[in-house]
């Protein structure tokens, strides 16, 4: 994000903070698409994708006041949208606790377009272990440095790195079970 | 170095956490292992496959949905973050004002609602001159006044009767 675009968020917030409704419809815009990505990510259910989504935004809205600009504000949007999903996987008992060595992969056709790849690669993350995915979709997909990581989720450093690797490794073993993973690299 | 090692820090690679002299380390021993190649190149694409799975259309009407969402915040639940001190507050200035209000309503209430009183109507009678033009207002006004007294004096009209 370039420094206008940050000056430009930084008075959103702050209208935000003043109760600025149109400055908080601004601010949904810029990061809805974020956060609905990593919602759908972790938890690969369209249907409930705009739910979480919407019970993200009301809970920043409701604690705008309490954000005190010491971390990112991207930082602190995805330290709610990881809490409210890990609420979610909860309550709807989808955390999976499955140790990485039983992951059965998934059927896998030989023929699949590109849409079914991002299908078949929701499918293999929501097989990790709900810390594991966490970190994943957050460097991968939202690029967080290792630091926003550990800020989000609560954790060290060191954590989010062995995390991130075994993540990476696990995934890779369901994909070696693929016949074009070969042809992929 | 030893792969085993140099795998975890693969993964630092792809990903740009490495200081510049251990990346610089890392690099050299890739180039010189084929293991730790093929490595390195799994773990690229992977990072680029993982990419493909954020394909989530975002909804149009989300922000319809959340304005909803934002107004049905109950004034309870905004001052669910308050500190008990605010929380009294706010319970004791709403009492206040409730209050305030049911009186002053309550005032308002019992001036417009003053029945006419039998001495008023008393005076309008006598204050008519006795014309035959106002013959028919003054037995009008009569019987206005009958009734007002018997009204307002509920327990001779019982004694009377």
């Amino acid at each position: 994000m370039d420094v206008e675009m940050e000056n430009e968020l930084n008075q959103l917030i702050q209208h935000c903070k003043e109760g600025d409704l149109a400055s908080f419809e601004k601010v949904v815009q810029l990061f809805s698409a974020r956060v609905s990505n990593v919602i759908y990510s972790m938890i690969n259910n369209s249907g409930d994708v705009d739910d979480i989504a919407q019970e993200v935004f009301i809970k920043i809205y409701k604690n705008i006041a309490t954000f005190r600009e010491e971390s990112k504000f991207s930082t602190w949007i995805h330290r709610i949208t990881v809490n409210t999903v890990w609420d979610y996987l909860r309550k709807s008992k989808n955390r999976k606790t499955i140790p990485i060595e039983n992951v059965e992969p998934p059927f896998v056709s030989d023929e699949h377009g590109k849409e079914d790849l991002g299908k078949l690669m929701r499918r293999y993350i929501e097989m990790l272990p709900v810390e594991y995915r966490t970190v994943l979709v957050l460097k991968d997909i939202e690029d967080c440095s290792y630091k926003e990581i550990a800020e989000i989720t609560k954790c060290r450093m060191g954590t989010v790195e062995s995390r991130l690797f075994r993540a990476r490794q696990a995934l890779k073993e369901l994909l070696k079970e693929t016949t074009w993973w070969r042809d992929y690299l | 170095m030893k792969c085993a090692k140099t795998e975890t820090l693969i993964s630092k690679l792809i990903d740009h956490e490495l200081p510049q002299n251990e990346a610089a380390v890392v690099q050299s021993h890739i180039d010189s292992c084929p293991n730790c190649r093929l490595f390195l190149s799994e773990l690229t694409a992977l990072k680029g496959l993982s990419k493909t799975a954020a394909d989530y259309k975002a909804n149009p009407c989300l922000w319809t949905r959340i304005a909803q969402g934002i107004a049905s915040i109950t004034p309870v639940s905004i001052l669910a973050g308050a500190s008990k001190l605010v929380k009294i507050w706010v319970a004791m200035a709403s009492v206040l004002v409730t209050t305030t209000g049911a009186i002053l309503y309550e005032m308002h209430d019992t001036e417009r609602e003053q029945p006419t009183s039998a001495e008023s109507i008393e005076s309008e009678i006598f204050n008519i001159p006795p014309t035959p033009e106002n013959l028919e207002k003054i037995t009008l006004n009569m019987l206005v006044y009958t009734n007002g007294y018997m009204k307002h004096q509920p327990e001779i009209t019982k004694g009377a009767l």
